[in-house]
């Protein structure tokens, strides 16, 4: 599950790339969009002329699954369940979404269902959050954004099957997007360690500011494509590391200082 | 037809003739509320004699307070007793002053001082006894183990509690006893909750936006504004009088 509280953030910047970037290492992924009335997912991932049905039509039993479903047509093993349009969030069921995430599984055999929740804490926030097993909280080094995914980090050990039905907790990571280490070595921006002490979750990765993060999402393609930028690659490494894979954080000092330390040996 | 307004002349019509200048006339009262400060004459006696020659020297003390000065005279200390309501009212006319109502005093005083115009005020709620929290009567303590974060409560009912985890700012902890925070304590903490003046607030790391002790509160609005040899640091937050005291320890 994929969420922050905060809107504008990056939650559907970095669902789109860290579902792509599961299945490009060979990992049958959904990637489902909660933000239902508002859908951007189809957008990023490029296929917003392509959607037919879309996740309220399945729990509505308007169409079967395997119709709405979105194959990707860059990445194999990819697939995009856009959100609605045109409908109002308080169609979804926590009955409706069940029964749509086991089809997921054990129908069709998906190996991880990637959850772009909405901004908030209402109804779909909730519904995206409720039954994740892992939860990736987007959070910029803003003290606004930092507050509101210590909100959701509540809500999550409160509110989720996991808290309800007493087994272990979900699995919190925290991502820090539009990352600047200049603006945080002039002290304009709080570091990632100020978040993280404050939030109180491993670091799964750090995404720094990057214009290529909107001129990607602006051609619809996932910005993990991108491997010449900084963003795709930040994005790369916190795949690999979900996976277990060991990688050094990078983008986090200043270039300047990269530079410096690099020719001292430091 | 000189009247400016002729659609609502037509509005009104139906109404069986009813006069148009009826609704557009300002309405005669109009109610709000408002506060006002009364002073109120505890009576010890309903010795009139005595009433006068010391309200005399108080005037003479003071000539500007007392003068139209509004009155409320308290009858709890003579209830029971004579007194010659119309003649003190006039007694304290006669200073300047103007008795305006009266408060307690038996039905019978009550009863005259509305004859006399007077108004009659609520009593006075006598004061509770303050609750103490009763050592005796304190359930074990809670203990939290999880980070309390932006948003969520945790209290302790009827005795102490005991944060492992850290408390983030936007949260509350509260607790009918002590608290004891054992990681960074950031959010609101209230010990105390029933009234209890000795409960105290522990904390390893201290840097919380408000602390409270019996409902006596100190409100941190930056970090910074809290003393160096407290700020984020062992510390404990005690009740000294009405006063609010942290310090190292």
């Amino acid at each position: 599950m994929i969420t922050s509280g905060k809107g504008g953030v990056g939650k559907t910047t970095t669902s789109a790339s860290f579902a792509v970037g599961l299945a490009l290492r060979g990992h049958k992924t959904a990637v489902v969009d909660f933000d239902i009335g508002l859908r951007n997912l189809d957008l990023i991932m490029g296929c917003e002329r392509r959607v037919v049905y879309d996740f309220v039509s399945v729990i509505n039993e308007d169409a079967r699954l395997n119709q709405a479903l979105i194959r990707d047509k860059r990445v194999d093993h990819l697939y995009v369940l856009p959100a609605s349009q045109t409908r109002d969030k308080d169609v979804l069921t926590l009955e409706g979404v069940d029964r749509v995430f086991r089809e997921l599984q054990q129908d069709l055999g998906f190996e991880y269902i990637v959850c772009d929740s909405p901004a908030g804490i209402e109804k779909g926030a909730r519904m995206a959050l409720y039954f994740a097993d892992e939860a990736i909280v987007v959070t910029n080094p803003e003290i606004s954004s930092v507050r509101d995914s210590d909100r959701i980090l509540g809500i999550l050990s409160a509110k989720s099957r996991r808290a309800v039905e007493s087994m272990d907790p979900v699995k919190s990571h925290l991502l820090v997007t539009r990352y600047n280490p200049e603006r945080v070595e002039l002290g304009e921006m709080l570091s990632v360690e100020h978040v993280k002490d404050f939030l109180g979750i491993p670091v799964i990765g750090v995404v720094p500011e990057s214009e290529s993060v909107l001129n990607a999402s602006n051609v619809g393609t996932p910005v993990i494509l991108d491997e010449k930028s900084q963003a795709g690659v930040a994005y790369s490494d916190m795949v690999d590391r979900f996976l277990g894979e060991n990688r050094p954080l990078r983008f986090v000092t200043s270039e300047r200082r990269g530079i410096l330390r690099r020719l001292f040996g430091s | 037809m000189s009247d400016p307004r002729p659609l609502l002349h037509a509005l009104h019509d139906d109404s069986g003739g009813g006069r148009l200048s009826v609704s557009l006339e300002q309405p005669g009262l109009s109610f709000k509320g408002s506060s006002f400060s009364l002073t109120v004459v505890h009576l010890n006696t309903s010795d009139l004699e005595q009433i006068d020659r010391e309200l005399a020297s108080k005037v003479a003390q003071a000539p500007a307070f007392f003068q139209d000065t509004a009155l409320v005279l308290d009858l709890h200390g003579i209830e029971g007793q004579t007194l010659d309501l119309p003649r003190l009212v006039n007694i304290l006319r006669a200073h300047g002053t103007q008795p305006v109502g009266v408060r307690h005093g038996d039905i019978s005083q009550q009863t005259e001082a509305r004859s006399l115009s007077l108004a009659v005020f609520p009593a006075l709620r006598r004061e509770e006894p303050r609750l103490t929290a009763q050592p005796g009567m304190r359930s074990k303590p809670k203990i939290w183990t999880q980070p309390v974060r932006s948003g969520q409560q945790v209290y302790a009912a009827g005795g102490d509690l005991i944060l492992l985890g850290m408390v983030n700012a936007g949260s509350e902890v509260l607790a009918d006893g002590n608290i004891y925070c054992y990681a960074p304590l950031r959010g609101r903490a209230m010990a105390g909750m029933k009234g209890d003046v000795e409960a105290r607030i522990f904390a390893t790391c201290l840097e919380a936006e408000l602390v409270s002790i019996a409902g006596y509160y100190r409100v941190v609005e930056d970090v910074k504004d809290l003393p160096a040899d407290v700020r984020s640091r062992s510390a404990q937050v005690c009740l000294s009088g009405e006063r609010v005291i942290i310090e190292p320890v």
